[in-house]
């Protein structure tokens, strides 16, 4: 047995997004542990909902995370809306569903992008986000915001897209699906990346499954498990199916991800197709009174949330469980007997959003 | 059109001795551990642990509704997957959650030194020490009793 030392891994380091500290014992240049330290961002989010109202805290959630931040506004006023039987018009839950999907296409482009730096080939990482960038032109031009797009209310959506956007958005879906499949190519058939990602960080369906993990992380294990088939806002309308694999290594999270790039841009296109006219907007009248869980998937998987009400505007409770959070059990088995320069490679893997782990 | 899953949401009111032992069915059942939380309301803890299903995906709550001061066991040793949310009641609301499997010691967050059980409103915190007080008085008056008694007995003996 070789002599066992504890290094410590982040809350800085080059293949970190947001902060989080392992500290991993190491025996020779093989991982026997990880322990993760959070806290570097906590702000108390949840809390404020004793001091700004219902409607309110839609900002507040929103402002949780600047990649999930449209996912934490839809969560949170479809809970809202549950507990006042607020009914939103057909058109608003189209428009959310395009949003949502282009909210996911930008969440899996930036993470590509990471991954691809992580593992050295600086170009593709380049490329990925170059990509990204469209998408984020497109959410500027249909909503005014790059990341805090704000047009989420309990009752519906504040803005609509005209037949312009709607044509521009297709246009450019169009050019970025031959993009992406350009990277495709590189990510899931270039054998240096085959060399570097298969075989790394396997987890097996029952891991995933009694591990409680989520999203790409745990489809990429075999876990048919994607929020989406509940059938919230149009997704019931749209056909489709959880995109899994069975490999459960590095490189199947990189490809479920890649996939679902595509998987976003054809359910975009089915929203258009089946997109109806009318109002986007039902305002909601009076304060909520009860409770509810609601769950929706976002870009990084199921996240879940919870709000208590008692009939005025300030909530009893208001809660958020993200999948990064639920990930981090995951995150630790993973890195379990893994080669110590696999660590940075692994963490990246469950797309660690740590801003919305802290809240 | 692909099938959409009609998930119900359910929930079940349980009295805190009987935590485990609902949470054991839920494994058995084979969910999945979703999440649990706590909430303060009408001056106690509401606390919710959630299970889903990977095929259904219907979700189930389990609601426990106790005293500030009472002591939970922590569900961790059941569902590993528990720690971090177990860890995380018990430095933001000051649940008293027993042998979590794995403690972090009310250092999850890295909240400051100042700062206790921050989404516990005042009014809460102080009763919890009232009833905490109330505990250490009523387990000190026994502890007496008890002296006492075996005092008795054996000076009778003697």
């Amino acid at each position: 047995m070789g002599k066992r030392s504890v290094v410590p891994f982040g809350p800085q380091h080059p293949v970190l997004p947001e902060p989080i500290h392992l500290d991993l014992v190491i025996e020779d240049e093989k991982v026997i542990e990880a322990v993760p330290n959070i806290g570097f961002i906590h702000r108390g989010l949840e809390g404020l909902t004793d001091k700004r109202d219902f409607k309110q805290m839609t900002y507040v959630i929103e402002r949780t995370c600047g990649i999930c931040s449209f996912g934490h506004g839809l969560g949170y006023v479809e809970t809202i809306e549950k507990i006042m039987n607020a009914e939103v018009p057909a058109r608003g839950k189209y428009l959310r569903t395009v949003w949502a999907e282009l909210a996911r296409m930008h969440s899996h482009l930036l993470w590509l992008g990471l991954m691809a730096d992580a593992f050295g080939f600086e170009s593709l990482f380049y490329q990925a986000w170059r990509i990204r960038e469209r998408v984020l032109d497109l959410l500027e031009m249909t909503t005014g915001g790059r990341l805090i797009f704000s047009v989420n209310e309990p009752g519906g959506v504040l803005r609509d897209i005209n037949s312009d956007q709607e044509k521009e958005i297709l246009k450019e879906l169009d050019i970025m699906e031959d993009e992406v499949k350009d990277i495709e190519k590189t990510f899931l058939q270039d054998y240096t990346v085959e060399s570097r990602l298969k075989g790394v960080g396997y987890l097996s369906k029952e891991q995933v499954h009694d591990l409680g993990c989520c999203g790409p992380f745990a489809r990429a294990s075999g876990l048919s498990y994607d929020m989406r088939k509940l059938g919230y806002e149009a997704y019931g309308d749209l056909d489709f199916e959880p995109i899994i694999s069975t490999q459960g290594d590095a490189y199947a999270r990189c490809e479920c991800r890649v996939k679902e790039v595509f998987q976003s841009i054809d359910l975009i296109r089915q929203a258009f197709a089946k997109m109806p006219g009318g109002d986007i907007f039902n305002p909601v009248k009076g304060n909520p009174n009860g409770e509810h869980f609601t769950r929706i998937e976002q870009p990084r998987g199921e996240a879940i949330y919870y709000v208590k009400a008692n009939g005025t505007k300030k909530l009893d409770r208001f809660r958020m469980r993200t999948p990064t959070f639920a990930n981090l059990t995951g995150l630790c088995e993973t890195l379990k007997n893994c080669e110590y320069s696999d660590v940075g490679i692994l963490a990246l893997t469950i797309d660690p959003c740590i801003s919305c782990t802290e809240r | 059109m692909a099938e959409v899953i009609n998930a119900g949401n359910v929930q079940i009111e349980v009295p805190l001795d009987k935590l485990l032992m609902e949470v054991m069915k839920m494994r058995d059942r084979g969910l999945r551990f979703d999440q649990a939380c706590a909430a303060y309301v009408n001056e106690k803890f509401e606390l919710s642990y959630s299970f889903s299903d990977d095929d259904a995906y219907r979700f189930e709550n389990i609601r426990v509704v106790i005293d500030l001061d009472e002591e939970v066991p922590s569900v961790s040793n059941i569902y590993p997957a528990a720690v971090f949310y177990e860890n995380e009641m018990r430095e933001l609301f000051g649940v008293r959650i027993e042998m979590i499997s794995f403690d972090l010691h009310d250092k999850l967050y890295r909240l400051g030194k100042d700062v206790v059980y921050p989404m516990l409103p005042e009014a809460g915190k102080k009763k919890m020490a009232e009833e905490m007080a109330a505990d250490k008085e009523k387990a000190e008056k026994e502890e007496a009793e008890t002296a006492s008694s075996d005092a008795k007995e054996n000076g009778g003996e003697q």
